[in-house]
């Protein structure tokens, strides 16, 4: 049976991880904030409710990017759920005109 | 997640132990301020017994008055608001006006509506101070303004991550927290850590989300500026064809009926022009302070020709339930709820947590006393240097200068200029010296004599008030000042509790000498 992958602590890997998760966080968080300002728009008060939301993801995002175990897979995964939000984020921008 | 629970929380843990323990000393604001200003109490005395026995000034001539004052002497701005006051909650009258951003006020005789000195600015009756609200700013400014809040911002993201990565590090967590071996080294400190932390886990959840939220726009903007622009142009105020205010009484009437709570304040928005509105807001009884999660009182809001056009129940929010739910969450974070039970129950975990964070540095030089783990390579020992006397000047040292900020209190004149940011000054001075002591001595006596000097400080506290104010812990007893006497009393339980811990490490210490062969010796914080 392979061995479970073990997280580098080389330095490199270290500060990759870092910069990802407090940079790549923010950005992801951000985005999940501007999206939802944008969804739930007027009475429904997205502005506050993304910026609720923000926090706790921003604070996953940073975990996360400590527990997977490449760091090529954290980098990927903050990539692409920051393509689907900013996908949101442009389709919601449309609507709205 | 080992490593980002470790280094996560280490870089840092002496900023957040200084929030912390100052967020904890804030929620005493008041009773820290009230000792600080020995003088005030027979004021605060004597003008209860003045609003009591002044006579009372009818409410519609105080309204007049006020509306009279600003009409003659404020052009129509974006706001007017009065305070006509009550038999039952003073009987000032007050008024207010936004200036170029900023918010004026003007004291009004109710009687004659001609100008007065704030009837409540007991400045000479006194020393100038900032009391408990110096904790306040440095618990979340740090004292530094803007970059402050910026810093305690990411400390507190810091932390909330270091929380989470704890979590699933210690995945016997609740078994752990039954454990506690005492007197084994690291094992006792790791124990301890566990325990503190644990213990106070959702409160220590709670008060960092709560906090960050305070200025969550302001760290994190995007949502501000996706969201779609709400409201239409704004209207300039016109001086051309001006509408008369109406007379407020009947509006204050109508809206206490409505309100089912006395009337506090009078709001007109847009004085004088077609859309004026004026506003009602009703007084939260203690009860209903207590109770109630959220402080907002009623409110009612009238077009100038007396149609409803808003009413809000006390305890409501204007806005939606995102507004609510924010509105909770920072109720929740500053404890205004449930009287002195919550307060005393946020003062304990608030020095749970503190001993978390606490116990959690000196863990980490535990670890490396025996071993060293060489993670900075050739400065490794530099380091490690340097992290042993940021804990002492950050966990003791700071103990050390938030005693010495009452003392400062008592010995400094109170007639100098600038005497509250004196008193600031001793503060960090103090806490400074601390830092430099820890520095120049090896860490065990560093420990032993900042602890030796907390607990003097505290115990010798009391007998400082009595010798400069004539006050003393018995007379406040008596006369049933419980603020300044659980100051008092905390200071006392606070220098006795360290003065036992050091008596107990000095006797541990010399058995451990007589006895060299003693298993399991593990270096504790005071050790050499």
């Amino acid at each position: 049976m392979a061995s479970k992958p073990t997280l580098s602590k080389s330095w490199p890997d270290v500060a990759l991880r870092v910069l990802i998760g407090v940079i790549g966080g923010y950005i992801l968080a951000s985005l999940l904030a501007a999206a939802l300002a944008l969804m739930l728009t007027g009475a429904r008060e997205g502005g506050k409710w993304g910026m609720l939301a923000g926090y706790p993801v921003y604070v996953a995002a940073i975990v996360a990017s400590f527990g997977i175990a490449s760091v090529r897979r954290v980098a990927l995964w903050f990539a692409g759920l920051s393509a689907v939000l900013l996908s949101a984020i442009i389709l919601c921008s449309g609507a709205l005109g | 997640m080992a490593w980002l629970h470790t280094w996560g929380g280490l870089w840092f843990c002496w900023l957040l132990y200084a929030i912390f323990l100052t967020g904890t000393l804030a929620v005493m604001e008041e009773p820290i301020t009230h000792w600080m200003t020995p003088e005030h109490h027979a004021e605060e005395a004597r003008q209860a017994a003045v609003v009591k026995t002044a006579p009372l000034a009818d409410r519609p001539r105080s309204l007049a008055h006020a509306v009279a004052y600003l009409q003659r002497e404020q052009p129509p701005g974006e706001m007017w608001e009065i305070w006509p006051g009550s038999a039952r909650h003073g009987n000032d009258l007050t008024v207010y006006w936004m200036e170029k951003g900023a918010y004026i006020a003007r004291h009004l005789d109710p009687l004659s509506g001609k100008v007065i000195a704030d009837p409540h600015d007991d400045h000479d009756a006194g020393r100038a101070t900032l009391g408990g609200h110096h904790f306040v700013d440095f618990h979340y400014t740090l004292h530094a303004g803007t970059i402050g809040l910026w810093i305690v911002g990411a400390a507190t993201l810091a932390m909330l991550v270091t929380l989470v990565s704890g979590v699933i590090t210690h995945k016997r967590i609740f078994r752990d927290f039954f454990t506690f071996r005492a007197s084994k080294g690291q094992r006792s400190w790791l124990d301890g850590h566990t325990a503190a932390g644990v213990l106070s886990l959702p409160f220590q959840f709670m008060i960092a989300l709560t906090g960050i939220f305070f200025y969550g726009n302001m760290y994190m903007p995007a949502a501000t500026w996706a969201e779609p622009a709400m409201g239409g142009a704004r209207v300039e105020a016109s001086s051309a064809s001006l509408l008369a205010i109406p007379d407020l009484e009947p509006f204050a009437r109508r809206g206490e009926t409505l309100m089912k709570q006395d009337l506090r304040a009078i709001v007109i928005d847009k004085p004088g022009q077609p859309d004026m509105r004026i506003s009602t807001y009703g007084w939260n009884d203690d009860e209903e302070r207590q109770e109630r999660l959220v402080g907002t009182t009623a409110m009612v809001s009238f077009s100038a020709d007396g149609k409803v056009l808003e009413t809000r129940p006390a305890g409501k929010m204007a806005g939606g339930s995102a507004t609510y739910a924010i509105a909770t969450l920072a109720a929740l974070h500053m404890a205004e709820f449930g009287g002195f039970t919550v307060k005393w129950l946020y003062f304990i975990g608030g020095l749970a947590g503190t001993a978390m964070m606490g116990t959690g540095a000196i863990l980490f030089m535990v670890k490396r006393r025996g071993r060293a783990a060489n993670e900075f390579g050739r400065a490794t020992p530099q380091v490690y240097r340097l992290i042993e006397a940021l804990n002492i000047a950050a966990i003791a040292g700071l103990a050390v200068a938030s005693i010495a900020y009452l003392w400062a209190n008592r010995l400094i004149a109170t007639d100098i200029a600038h005497r509250e940011d004196w008193e600031v000054g001793v503060f960090f001075v103090v806490w400074l010296m601390a830092f430099s002591h820890a520095l120049i001595r090896s860490p065990g006596p560093a420990w032993r004599e900042q602890w030796t000097f907390f607990a003097f400080l505290c115990l010798a506290l009391p007998l400082v008030n009595l010798l400069t104010v004539g006050d003393m812990l018995p007379m406040e007893v008596v006369r049933g000042d419980w603020e300044s006497a659980g100051l008092e009393l905390v200071a006392l339980v606070c220098g006795a509790a360290s003065w036992w811990a050091l008596h107990r490490l000095k006797r541990r210490t010399t058995a451990s000498m007589r006895a060299p062969s003693v298993r399991d010796v593990a270096p504790v914080a005071g050790g050499e």
